[in-house]
């Protein structure tokens, strides 16, 4: 590439005495053998970077069901905690347009144990029981025990 | 050893089966040009081996695509041009250093380079091209120690071949006042 004695180049430092006066060899020298063993050092790095591309990929694939497992478990639990509230919501609404039998049909009144239900039966009859008692205790007694009494 | 053309060289790479010895044989044929070319511009021997072996992996990885739009040994310049200025660029932006710094680290190397610190002569000259902007230190480097044609030093920087000239115009007199302090 060098073209010794141009006369353009030469021309150009005319006003350079001190430049166009030097000998404008390389300046820097590499260090001894240093090109003998450069281009392998290239190659070494050239085949270093496609196993690292190679590797590269395969981690991001090894990654991906890291990342996918965690997402999909959100993915699925959201489905299913926004799949109950939508039921709860649906179920409070239909129960508000019910009639009473489809109320009484419905699974509320079905699920009922039944041993509850005659429980609540045996405690009404007491009541009831009690309150005649009462009743007629008071029908019983005449003004004047009653003053007695009190 | 045969000195084969770049045309040749590269006819030889683009044959899977001789692609390997051709990269070999153009990694010998530039490594020595392309070395003396960045090494100017950072200094630092091994700054300059990570960018030399960066250029020649980029050759690597596009040479399929050269379109032969211009040489092959200015299309590999333009490759170690860019290379050494991102170097320089990133260099003063990962230490925050202004302008200045940068120079100053750069010439305490070039203090401690052998063997251009036994010529005081030859080290003033080169405390003279790094006082240049990067670009034009370039453009300096190119024209005065490699004469490289206008032509082809606008393709490797992509600058205008006036533009170019008037650059280095402008570089020759300032290291010619900054050496003799006129």
């Amino acid at each position: 590439m060098r073209k010794e004695n141009s006369n353009e180049w030469k021309e150009e430092l005319k006003d350079a005495p001190f430049l166009s006066k030097l000998s404008r060899e390389e300046p820097f020298e590499a260090p001894d053998g240093y090109f003998d063993s450069f281009s392998a050092s290239v190659v070494d790095r050239i085949n270093a970077s496609k196993k690292e591309s190679w590797l590269t990929k395969a981690s991001i694939l090894f990654r991906k069901p890291l990342i996918l497992i965690p997402a999909m478990a959100i993915l699925v639990l959201g489905i299913i905690w926004f799949s109950k509230s939508k039921t709860n919501v649906d179920t409070n609404e239909e129960y508000i347009s019910m009639n009473y039998d489809e109320l009484y049909n419905s699974a509320l009144v079905i699920d009922l144990d039944e041993s509850v239900l005659c429980d609540y039966i045996e405690i009404g009859s007491t009541n009831n029981k009690t309150t005649t008692d009462e009743d007629l205790m008071l029908e019983n007694l005449s003004e004047e025990s009653l003053i007695n009494e009190l | 050893m045969t000195e084969y053309s770049d045309i040749e060289l590269l006819q030889q790479f683009r044959n899977t089966d001789s692609r390997h010895y051709a990269f070999n044989l153009i990694v010998k044929k530039y490594q020595r040009r392309l070395y003396s070319h960045v090494r100017k511009m950072v200094i630092d021997h091994d700054d300059t081996n990570d960018l030399l072996q960066n250029t020649f992996i980029k050759v690597w990885n596009n040479l399929d695509g050269f379109r032969e739009d211009s040489q092959l040994f200015t299309w590999m310049y333009r490759i170690a041009t860019n290379e050494t200025l991102t170097f320089l660029k990133n260099k003063k932006k990962r230490f925050f250093l202004p302008v200045n710094d940068v120079e100053g680290e750069l010439s305490s190397k070039l203090d401690n380079s052998a063997p251009i610190n036994a010529n005081a002569l030859e080290l003033k000259l080169q405390h003279a091209i790094l006082s240049l902007p990067d670009k034009q230190r370039i453009v300096f480097n190119l024209r005065y120690y490699e004469q490289m044609k206008y032509e082809e030093m606008s393709q490797v920087l992509g600058t205008s071949v006036g533009a170019l000239k008037a650059s280095y115009h402008h570089a020759v007199a300032k290291v010619e006042k900054y050496i003799t302090g006129r």
